[in-house]
């Protein structure tokens, strides 16, 4: 018989599908066994669905030397059937010569157990395999027997490569998915036994001669040996539209194809009854076990199961053939046929004929050679993308690394002018300030004692001695403005600035702490007599003249707290410093009424910003007005105030205060550089920061500092 | 460097205005505002105004160190300072506030 010329390929020998992952027969199983037929057609899509997830392996043998055809799924069988000795031999499909199409299950009579079953395979020394048998692998069968019927519906037998292959013997792994239009298992998942062309014989009988009933006397059939009993499982799957195909698993079978764990799942799964031969499903008799029918039905099923011998045993009958029982010697064909399927299992064997080793390892070989390069290219991708990623990352971390450094940098030259101002509040106190502040504290109480009229009882404010003044150590008004004024004249000197002459709005200036109370007395009813604040001669901050100023300090005496307000008209900042770390909306909002009134066509609110937090804490009840000082100091040479002013600080800033205003200014000893590009302006990113170091130069440098209580111990008078 | 402190302490003319053609009136009205009470006062321009606050203390029975009175320009009045330094106008107020004193909340 010509052949086409696609089919002359020799193939390999035996192909076998990878077993597939386990399908999710745990949820096809909880939705058929609710589903009756009557909606089997609302669940036809969903199985469908699951279906396409998950394509069944069907790994096909057939028996060629008798009536039996076994088709093997590749994790379980799905079908055993016995044909009648009218069918046609094996590979043919019994459909196309006009036989029934439900194959029926022969009646299986229950013998003694063999145990000739157990001995080895009469035609290889080997030890039997699962098919020790000797059927033939030269046909075809391809899928469960839904998928079959799906075939022969939708392909002619006449035509179709599945009829010429069958019919020929031909194997079929050429065969392509185009030729099963209708399967819905794909074609790729199906495995043949196949057998080299050049091992068949040129007379090979055709599918129509009767070789199967030759063979078919000299088998018997026997029932299986009995197993060990195994908890049984019947799964079922579906060919896709919407057919239910059972199948039974054994665990034994399972662990043989695809592992241990597949058997595991199988047999945690419930059984299910159907009645192949009769095409009746039916109900789940475990559904109740109490009732007597239903027990009754559980029974039944337990029969049927126990009736459905395993796959396995079956094999192992067939093989079992002696000489005593007259075994007709093999084809050689049959045998080559047989050697190749025993090759599936054992790759020792060598064909006798042609002296080849079975192609299923070579083909193994292949595939994992394939497998190991796909492996290894896509490993090699993997290591490009993560070498990229590394590279990236690299990147990302030098430019990190770029960020840190910058800042660190920044935070040096921040530290650099901290620093600097701990040059100043660490001060070591000459010899004759000491003995000005004692002299000074030593006078009468209404002594004026300093500029602005200046008392001894404002100083004991800010150096109280023991009996005479306050141990709150609460700074009064006096010391505030006093201090600020002169801190805001020096400054005014350093930037050149004359308040007596100049007719130009003061680049510094402090308004006195009566700003507040009278803004709060007034009730911001006569925002206009503010203006009056700014008119005089030396400050000139009065409507739009007030966006030329640098820095304008708000002292805020409200509620026994100093705070203060600062300015910064250029930059368009208002800043709350409060050494308790409140905001202060309350403090910010009037100023903003106050600008608004000044600059008005000039005021966008939008446009000024509110700064908060950027002081240093205090720690106790007293510190406060001494923080305002030391903040306003800082902030007025553009310093961080919680960087460069810690509460550690605040005895030797006391000290400092009191030289201060007795020497009536900063001139000479108390001078301070007015540089206002320290630092930078990114203000909101720089908060509090406690230099420890410098607070241990403080402990060294100044003696106050290490007796908390030194106020307690000045002279008293 | 504060300015008041090392201007001189004499009343009269300091400033450069001062010496210029004296003002159109001799005296000035002033009125000393406490939170409560308000006083009126009526001072020669060149008078120091530490009569007027000790008057003022002396009325409300407040100690002079103790209150600080605030012109309308915003400047702390010392005793040294007269109308006149402080360019104060007819009518000006005088805010009389106490001493401000603050350590914590």
């Amino acid at each position: 018989m010509p052949l086409p010329p696609s089919l002359k390929r020799p193939l390999a020998a035996v192909e076998f599908a990878q077993p597939e992952a386990l399908p999710m027969r745990l949820n096809t199983t909880t939705l058929f066994w609710g589903i009756t037929g009557l909606f089997s057609f609302i669940a036809n899509p969903l199985l469908r669905l699951l279906k396409r997830r998950d394509p069944v392996t069907v790994d096909i043998l057939s028996v060629g030397n008798n009536k039996r055809r076994i088709i093997e799924s590749s994790d379980r069988v799905i079908e055993s059937t016995n044909e009648s000795s009218t069918s046609s031999m094996p590979g043919s499909w019994p459909e196309a010569e006009g036989h029934a199409a439900t194959p029926r299950r022969a009646p299986r009579t229950p013998s003694p157990r063999s145990k000739k079953s157990k001995s080895h395979d009469a035609y290889s020394n080997k030890p039997p395999s699962k098919f020790n048998s000797t059927y033939s692998a030269t046909s075809l069968i391809i899928s469960p027997k839904e998928g079959i019927q799906q075939v022969k519906d939708a392909v002619p037998m006449v035509d179709s490569p599945v009829a010429q292959a069958s019919k020929t013997h031909i194997p079929t792994a050429n065969l392509t998915k185009a030729s099963f239009p209708e399967i819905h298992v794909p074609v790729a998942h199906i495995s043949m036994v196949n057998v080299p062309l050049a091992n068949l014989p040129a007379n090979l009988p055709v599918v129509d001669q009767p070789i199967a009933k030759e063979v078919d006397n000299d088998i018997e059939m026997t029932d299986a040996p009995p197993l060990p009993k195994r908890k049984k499982a019947v799964s079922f799957g579906t060919t896709g539209d919407g057919q239910i195909v059972t199948s039974r698993s054994d665990a034994a079978l399972l662990n043989t194809f695809t592992g241990k764990e597949h058997s595991a799942m199988y047999q945690s799964l419930p059984p299910k009854y159907f009645d192949a031969a009769k095409g009746i499903r039916e109900k789940n008799p475990y559904h109740s076990w109490r009732s007597p029918n239903k027990l009754k039905r559980h029974e039944k099923y337990e029969k049927f199961i126990d009736d459905v011998p395993s796959p396995q045993s079956r094999f192992a009958n067939i093989g079992d053939k002696t000489p005593d029982k007259k075994q007709p010697i093999p084809d050689p064909v049959i045998q080559a046929s047989l050697n190749a399927a025993l090759g599936f299992w054992n790759n020792d064997i060598v064909d006798p004929e042609t002296g080849l080793k079975p192609i299923l390892p070579k083909r193994l070989r292949e595939v994992k050679t394939a497998m190991a390069i796909e492996y290894a290219r896509i490993r090699k991708i993997e290591e490009l993308e993560k070498a990229r990623i590394r590279a990236i990352k690299e990147e990302e971390a030098r430019i990190e690394q770029a960020k840190m450094d910058e800042e660190a940098r920044l935070q040096k030259i921040k530290d650099d002018e901290a620093a600097n101002i701990f040059k100043v509040v660490v001060f070591d106190p000459p010899q004759e300030d000491v003995d000005a502040v004692h002299n000074a504290l030593a006078q009468p109480k209404d002594q004026i004692i300093g500029p602005n009229e200046l008392t001894r009882h404002d100083l004991g404010t800010l150096l109280p001695q023991h009996g005479r003044d306050s141990p709150k150590a609460w700074l009064n008004d006096q010391i505030v403005n006093t201090t600020m004024s002169l801190m805001m004249d020096f400054a005014q000197e350093m930037v050149g600035y004359d308040k007596k002459t100049s007719l130009k709005p003061a680049p510094y200036h402090a308004f006195n702490s009566a700003w507040f109370a009278t803004m709060e007395k007034d009730r911001l009813s006569h925002e206009h007599s503010f203006s009056r604040w700014g008119r005089r001669k030396g400050v000139k901050l009065i409507g739009k003249d007030i966006l030329q100023a640098k820095k304008i300090f708000f002292p805020v005496c409200d509620g026994g707290h100093w705070t203060v307000v600062v300015v910064y008209p250029q930059r368009k900042h208002i800043e709350y410093l409060d050494s308790f770390g409140n905001k202060g909306d309350r403090y910010t909002k009037p100023i903003r009424r106050w600008l608004a009134h000044e600059l008005a066509d000039e005021w966008f609110e939008y446009e000024w910003e509110d700064i908060y937090f950027r002081s240093g804490k205090q720690d106790n009840a007293r510190d406060c007005g001494v923080f305002v000082i030391m903040n306003s100091w800082a902030a007025l040479r553009d310093l961080q105030p919680g960087g460069t002013v810690c509460q550690r600080d605040m005895p030797t800033a006391r000290w400092l205060i009191a030289s201060i205003l007795l020497n009536h200014g900063f001139h000479t000893k108390y001078e301070f550089p007015m540089n206002e590009t320290y630092g930078t302006n990114d203000w909101k990113e720089y908060y509090p920061i406690w230099y420890e170091e410098g607070r241990e130069k403080l402990v060294d440098v100044c003696p106050f500092v290490k007796n908390p209580n030194w106020w307690a111990n000045l002279p008293s008078t | 460097m504060s300015d008041r402190s090392h201007s001189p302490t004499g009343p009269g003319p300091q400033h450069p205005e001062a010496g210029e053609p004296a003002p159109v009136t001799e005296h000035i009205n002033i009125k000393v505002a406490d939170r409560d009470n308000e006083v009126f006062f009526k001072i020669k321009r060149s008078t120091p105004l530490k009569k007027l606050m000790d008057a003022f203390c002396q009325r409300q029975a407040l100690t002079p160190t103790q209150v600080r009175f605030i012109t309308s320009e915003g400047q702390k009045v010392t005793a040294v300072d007269t109308p006149d330094t402080l360019d104060m106008e007819d009518g000006d107020t005088l805010q009389v506030h106490q001493e401000q004193i603050g350590g914590s909340v």
